[in-house]
């Protein structure tokens, strides 16, 4: 993970340990601010919820917070046999497993074609593309619930079309796509910046190289493209992936994770654990959370980096 | 923004990159938007369809409410009303909200500017005990989901005394691993033959951290206040729980509690509130958008 | 990530820490100890800093008896904070968490008692109050375990509104029973309502408010007298949730029916979208101002049509409790001994449309002569109220999904009462 350009180590390798210490004394104070910040409001309340997922704490006692019974891993073994949490768990992959290649594949589809020339109005597509990123949550949910309506524009624009569209959000096959649909909306622009830059770096010899032995688009785009954009896909999969994986505010805004069920997320069960007061038990459930979006990542890294 | 005809003045920090494709692609530039309609047709009408709900939200901070509810799918207002806006600003206190909103956002992209990028700098170019184990956490941190800290943290601010002042707003988001994974991402591309020759000329830590790696590395300093401003900006639970009087409330607080002060929403005021907010980020982006661009792209390749 | 031993190691410490610490509960229920109570209010005019969380159109208006308050008190100063309804409960219940409470909040009634559990709140002092003033069955809703947590402030009851005008051209009266119900809603289908009537269908906040009153009015109960135990596996409750869920089998409700979302009821009911719908008081001045002079010839206002036991239906309303981490509970309980007299809740009643609590408050804010106001004082003689229970919300949301589920179809109404049990049985009442 750690990749200290060699060149310092070298450099200080050869130095008196005096400097040496000097530099490591440079550098506790550079990581100071940060580390303090960081450990009292982080790693503090991340430390303190470790604890509470191994409680039975509640709200109940939350005023006299010592006097809970310690109950191991309790919390887990329940949410193991807890029927909406499973559910929950099931939605969460069926969201990120969908939402995750979809994004990326349309953020993708939009860089290419914004980085293989246009050269008009560039500012105004990437601004444009941008704009569902900066709209406020609150907005969104009243704009989509207005497109998603059984006669709202989306079901109007299908009928001029002549099929007739469901009752979206409160439909149990449809609720999860629709709001797959407006997460990709929402996230598509970010990673369609991340994915332009990554294209602008890319070198341009290579290419022309590819041209003169007759590669065409697709060739270009698979053998040249891909492996050297892996990197940046990469970080693309990963930042979405961490981000998809607490999907919450969609459905807490659209559906509240209904109808039936159907869009109840692992953040969202936190939620409402949370909510009723059971705070060991929701503590555990974001735990169980946070593990599966490391083992993900790992995955990811493992995946994209060993080929390149 | 593009500077497709713009030489780009060589700015004497950048190492000289490799030619890469799109300057290759400017040489053969000059192509009309007639020849690549396959390519223009399909990409205005995915921003016609990625831009309609932002337009409708404009759109609907000028309609009246009836018009709002009828149903009736119509983008410009048949009705266009200012008193949205007017009962936005007559109604609550709306500058006393932007400016809490600005306060706090403010405080929370300059420290973080500050201080994930010298931390971003300690992680990537010195050399000091701890610095594995301290980035291991700190990348740890990225992918723990917020609600789990979200009470103890609350307890903790009202024991330091902090509840319902800026320092409860402002303090637990001014330290965020995403700043540091990227700061360190782009520090690290620095050439060390630039540090080492300051530090040859005698320079000290501090004096090459701000009068080199700073200037040096404006792109990431752009993403990052980008991408903190925006959080910040948008941030309502935090502030919902932190603020405990409403002279402390932030604009999405303020805006939930007028939108829905009634026992039904209000949808024009809440549109009207969402449009104005949503105003200095989309002005950030503009402001900022290229080196946003290569902010990542120097960040991404790493 | 190449260094978990730090991880292991800090987690290690987290749970000694937590071991040394000495867990254990001191027995259940240590809320009930009565320190930080106060038994007495004192003499004389209130002091100091008063700050007070309101929600809603109450937050609103609440600064205007401030105002009357401190003109009496000088030496008194009061802050109201408007906090939105849908986030009162996190804000409420962190702030208890960390002891840095404002003095009085704005609570429903039916989560008093998880607050209660919390020991967030004070008992009310003997003589801040005299009890007879108020409506009974809202006196009864300030109580948990037999002491009481908060004084009343309005209470409101659900009725059913109904679209007058179809009604008269179907020739239908309102409904008295169950039997009538279901014929008259089918009528106001059939004479130019889209849907014959509304039902909030797994929307947490009105499914249980309109959902549990059916068990009610067919003799059922959600617990026990002393509330020890859920008692919903019965023959009652199965008829009320049948009732429930005949209106989507007829077809005159909406098997996705919500209250909120898209368009608001008065909107819907304004505009004939929906035929009759059963809400609280709030929703006359709102259609008021939707029909201005056509509100008298198309809304018509009925106690709920009763089942074989009675009809019954939810009370609710808005109850003033004071915090134990008050700075200034002294000061509290004088504003709240201030807006409880009947000429300041008479005012404040006037203000916000509210229904006093303080029952002699009617007359002078003139609620006695109008006729929706009489039906509303009708049915508020047969109401139920609901459990007061600290897991509340969380049986909110198992009645809110058995509504949803009676709706669609895809439970009985007998599978339903015995999953219902189940499921509320496994969360408890504390």
């Amino acid at each position: 993970m750690s990749s200290t350009s060699t060149g310092v180590r070298a450099a200080v390798r050869g130095r008196a340990p005096a400097w040496r210490r000097r530099q490591a004394l440079a550098a506790w104070l550079f990581a100071l601010p940060f580390t303090l910040l960081f450990a009292a409001f982080m790693v503090g309340p991340l430390l303190a919820s470790v604890g509470l997922s191994l409680t039975d704490m509640t709200s109940r006692d939350l005023r006299t917070p010592l006097a809970v019974r310690f109950v191991g891993l309790g919390n887990f073994v329940e949410l193991a046999g807890d029927e909406t949490f499973v559910r929950a768990i099931g939605n969460t992959v069926y969201f990120v497993g969908v939402g995750v290649p979809l994004t990326v594949a349309v953020a993708l589809l939009l860089a290419l074609a914004l980085n293989n020339g246009i050269n008009r109005f560039r500012s105004l597509f990437r601004v444009g593309f941008y704009t569902p990123v900066v709209t406020s949550i609150v907005a969104i949910a009243v704009v989509w619930k207005y497109i998603l309506e059984p006669d709202g524009l989306l079901n109007q624009g299908l009928g001029a079309i002549g099929i007739g569209g469901p009752d979206w959000l409160n439909d149990t096959r449809f609720a999860m796509p629709s709001l797959i649909l407006l997460a990709m909306w929402r996230n598509m622009g970010t990673l369609m910046i991340i994915f332009l830059a990554g294209l602008q770096g890319l070198p341009a010899d290579v290419y022309e190289a590819a041209r003169m032995d007759g590669a065409n688009a697709l060739q270009r785009f698979r053998s040249l493209t891909l492996p050297l954009l892996r990197p940046t896909l990469l970080l693309g999969c990963v930042l979405i992936s961490v981000y998809y994986f607490q999907f919450f505010e969609e459905a807490f805004v659209m559906t509240e994770g209904g109808p039936l069920e159907s869009t109840l997320s692992i953040t969202y069960f936190t939620y409402n654990e949370f909510g009723y007061g059971n705070y060991g038990y929701a503590s555990a459930a974001s735990y169980v959370l946070a593990i599966a979006i490391g083992l993900v990542t790992l995955v990811q890294f493992r995946l994209l980096r060993e080929k390149g | 923004m593009s500077r497709t005809t713009v030489a780009p003045a060589p700015t004497a920090a950048a190492p000289a990159p490799p030619p890469t494709v799109q300057e290759a692609g400017r040489r053969r530039r000059r192509l009309a938007v007639r020849d690549r309609w396959y390519l223009y047709v399909p990409l205005l009408l995915a921003l016609a369809a990625t831009v309609l709900p932002f337009a409708w939200m404009v759109s609907g901070a000028f309609k009246p409410q009836s018009e709002i509810l009828s149903g009736e799918v119509r983008l410009l207002p048949q009705d266009g009303t200012l008193r949205n806006f007017r009962d936005l600003f007559t109604r609550v206190d709306f500058g006393h909200y932007l400016f809490n909103s600005a306060v706090v956002a403010v405080a929370v992209v300059l420290g973080n500017l500050l201080f994930c990028s010298m931390l971003g700098y300690a992680l990537s170019k010195l050399d000091f005990p701890g610095r594995r184990v301290l980035f291991a956490l700190v990348m740890t941190m990225l992918m723990v989901p917020t609600v789990v800290t979200f009470v103890p943290l609350f307890v903790l601010v009202t024991k330091m005394g902090l509840a319902n002042t800026y320092g409860a707003l402002i303090l637990p988001f001014l330290a965020t691993p995403l700043g540091v994974f990227i700061m360190r991402q782009f520090i690290a591309g620095i050439p060390d033959s630039l540090i080492e020759a300051a530090r040859l000329d005698g320079a000290g830590e501090f004096r090459i951290f701000f009068t080199l790696v700073l200037p040096l590395s404006g792109p990431a300093l752009a993403t990052l206040a980008i991408l903190q401003f925006l959080s910040s900006w948008n941030e309502f639970l935090w502030p919902l729980v932190a603020a405990q009087t409403e002279d402390m409330y932030t604009l999405p607080v303020a805006i939930a509690l007028i939108s829905a002060s009634a026992n039904s929403v209000n949808y024009g005021l809440l549109l009207a509130g969402a449009t104005v907010v949503v105003l200095p980020v989309l002005g950030l982006f503009l402001l900022l958008q290229r080196y946003f661009v290569q902010g990542i792209s120097t960040t991404g390749l790493k | 990530m190449a260094d978990k031993k730090w991880l292991n190691g800090l987690v290690l410490l987290a749970t000694v820490t937590l071991v040394l610490a000495g867990c254990g509960r001191d027995g259940e229920g240590s809320t009930d100890d009565a320190a930080g109570d106060v038994s007495a209010v004192a003499d004389g005019p209130a002091t100091g800093k008063i700050v007070i969380w309101a929600m809603g159109t109450e937050g609103e208006v609440m600064p205007q008896i401030a105002e009357a308050f401190e003109a009496e008190n000088p030496d008194a100063e009061v802050t109201v904070t408007a906090v939105p309804w849908d986030d009162a409960p996190t804000k409420i219940s962190t702030a208890i968490a960390s002891g840095q409470t404002p003095d009085v909040t704005l609570i429903n009634p039916s989560a008093l008692a998880s607050y209660v559990a919390t020991g967030g709140f004070s008992t009310v002092p003997d003589d801040v109050v005299d009890k007879g003033v108020f409506d009974e069955t809202a006196v009864a809703a300030t109580k948990v375990g037999g002491k009481a947590y908060s004084v009343p402030l309005y209470v409101d009851t659900r009725v059913l509104f109904y679209r007058k005008d179809i009604a008269q051209k179907a020739g239908v009266p309102a409904p008295r029973s169950w039997g009538e119900w279901a014929g008259f809603a089918k009528s106001l289908q059939d004479n130019g309502a889209k849907q014959g009537m509304l039902l909030p269908t797994g929307e947490l906040g009105f499914t249980e408010q309109v959902l549990i009153p059916f068990i009610w009015e067919a003799g059922g109960a959600i617990t026990d007298a002393g509330q020890t135990a859920f008692t919903l596996d019965t023959e009652q409750t199965a008829a009320g949730l049948a009732q429930y869920r005949s209106f989507f089998d007829a077809g005159v409700a909406s098997k996705t029916g919500t209250y909120e979302p898209w368009g608001s009821v008065e909107e819907r009911l304004a505009s004939g979208e929906i035929g009759s719908v059963i809400q609280g008081p709030w929703l006359v001045p709102s259609l008021k101002k939707i029909l201005g002079a056509e509100y008298d010839d198309k809304v018509g206002v009925a106690t709920i049509p009763a089942g074989p036991s009675s009809g019954a239906s939810w009370l609710d309303g808005g109850q003033l409790a004071v915090f134990r981490d008050a700075k200034n509970a002294d000061g509290a309980w004088k504003f709240i001994r201030f807006i409880s007299q009947t000429a300041q809740a008479a005012r404040f009643s006037q203000l916000t449309g509210d229904l006093p609590a303080v029952t002699a408050a009617w007359e002078p804010a003139g609620l006695t002569t109008d006729p929706t106001t009489a039906v509303f004082s009708e049915q508020l003689k047969t109401t139920g109220i609901p459990p007061t229970i600290a897991t509340w919300t969380e049986v909110a949301n198992v009645f809110a999904g058995f509504g949803e589920r009676l709706a669609r179809g895809t439970v009985t109404p007998q599978e339903a009462a015995s999953g219902l049990q189940k499921e509320l049985s496994g969360i408890g009442l504390r």
